[in-house]
């Protein structure tokens, strides 16, 4: 697909004044060229219409640093390229705490802070020293110290259990046993 | 990130525009910035401790003025040039180890080859590493405050620029107003620069955040 380079930066030059009919133009004019930008780095089909919005939203915000004398392809392609690798850093940290399983539809991921655990049949597999942590920090919400008070043990001990209880889980649904 | 079908997102930001101030290009803001911060830091620095600029009929020092001159210019144009989409491509960073190079190779020849000492004057300045960091402190923030009306293509790679444009407009003057003593200056004048500059790529720009307006 070739793009009109001269029609863009009349339009972009147009917007960066106001003229909201020329904004319409432009970013219906450039989405065909993001969406193809998108779709060669951007494999989860779930994920492709949000790339493409923020990098939308990302020309927005930055229209005061698009040169008017200068060629548009370059600013446009330097913008969808950051965002994509802002969303590739961003899927990567969560992939890797990502553990997936058709095993009862359990989803177990873990970010810096948090553990969400969705459907508990799961939890089965542990022993209840390590069970009843999780289901009151993780499913019933209680802080780590209302947790600790509820067993009648000291907030560092409940950590540990915690995240023996989440090693092995993870272990579990990636097939692997420590045992 | 949003429910919206294209058509009602590229709507809602149509229905959000704006006339927008287009960023000065970035040839003029190197040409003002430059010219402010050298002409605040050079009176800045006589008034705190009077020098004299003399002209050195030695080789190698005129070299490294040249060497400073061309890396002022050259990372003061690439910060403002980094922050702008399109404009600077990744490769063309690297050419700032160029001058980089030959200023310190210079120095490097300056000490093997023991010339420097015949003319040049052997007073200095105490503290001449503090100055050179402190006088480069308000134009490194003018700079950067300069770079986050931009769009950051390369954080790490901006804010060492900005660092080593500001550190070394008094790197530059101190090669006149301190001793000029190669292993003194790579020391106590270039080696600040570099190790601030790294700094400020490494650990500083994960600090400072443009406050993204990722919302309408």
């Amino acid at each position: 697909m070739t793009y009109d380079r001269n029609l863009l930066k009349e339009l972009l030059s147009e917007s960066q004044l106001g003229d909201k009919n020329s904004y319409r133009e432009f970013l219906l004019a450039v989405s065909p060229y993001i969406k193809s930008i998108v779709h060669k780095r951007v494999f989860n089909q779930n994920d492709l219409d949000d790339v493409h919005q923020t990098i939308l939203l990302s020309i927005h915000t930055s229209l005061n640093t698009y040169d008017p004398s200068k060629d548009p392809i370059p600013w446009i392609t330097t913008i969808s390229q950051r965002r994509i690798i802002d969303y590739i850093r961003k899927t990567t940290r969560i992939s890797a705490n990502e553990v997936f399983t058709e095993e009862g539809d359990v989803t177990i991921f873990e970010e810096p802070t948090n553990i969400v655990i969705e459907d508990g049949n799961i939890l089965d597999v542990l022993s209840v020293d390590l069970r009843r942590p999780i289901e009151l920090t993780k499913i019933e919400g209680h802080s780590t110290k209302e947790a600790a008070e509820i067993l009648k043990i000291s907030e560092s001990a409940l950590r540990t259990r915690v995240s023996r209880a989440l090693k092995k889980l993870r272990d579990k649904l990636s097939g692997e046993s420590n045992e | 990130m949003s429910n919206l079908s294209e058509n009602e997102f590229i709507d809602s930001l149509v229905g959000n525009l704006n006339p927008t101030d287009v960023l000065m290009s970035a040839e003029k803001r190197t040409i003002i910035w430059l010219v402010l911060h050298t002409i605040l830091i050079s009176g800045i620095m006589f008034l705190t401790n009077p020098y004299q600029i003399e002209i050195i009929k030695n080789l190698n020092f005129n070299i490294e003025i040249l060497g400073f001159i061309t890396l002022i210019i050259l990372s003061t144009y690439f910060s403002f040039l980094s922050a702008v989409p399109g404009s600077l491509k990744p490769n063309k960073y690297k050419v700032i180890f160029i001058p980089l190079f030959i200023l310190i190779a210079s120095l490097f020849f300056g000490i093997v080859t023991n010339n420097h000492v015949a003319e040049l004057r052997v007073t200095g300045r105490s503290f001449c590493e503090v100055e050179i960091l402190l006088y480069s402190l308000p134009a490194f923030l003018h700079n950067v405050y300069l770079l986050s009306k931009g769009f950051f293509t390369n954080k790490p790679w901006s804010f060492a620029f900005a660092s080593l444009s500001s550190a070394m407009i008094p790197a530059a003057i101190m090669h006149y107003a301190c001793v000029y003593n190669p292993t003194h200056v790579l020391t106590f004048h270039i080696l600040p620069v570099v190790a601030i500059s790294i700094f400020s790529a490494i650990v500083v720009s994960k600090f400072i955040n443009r406050k993204r307006k990722d919302t309408l």
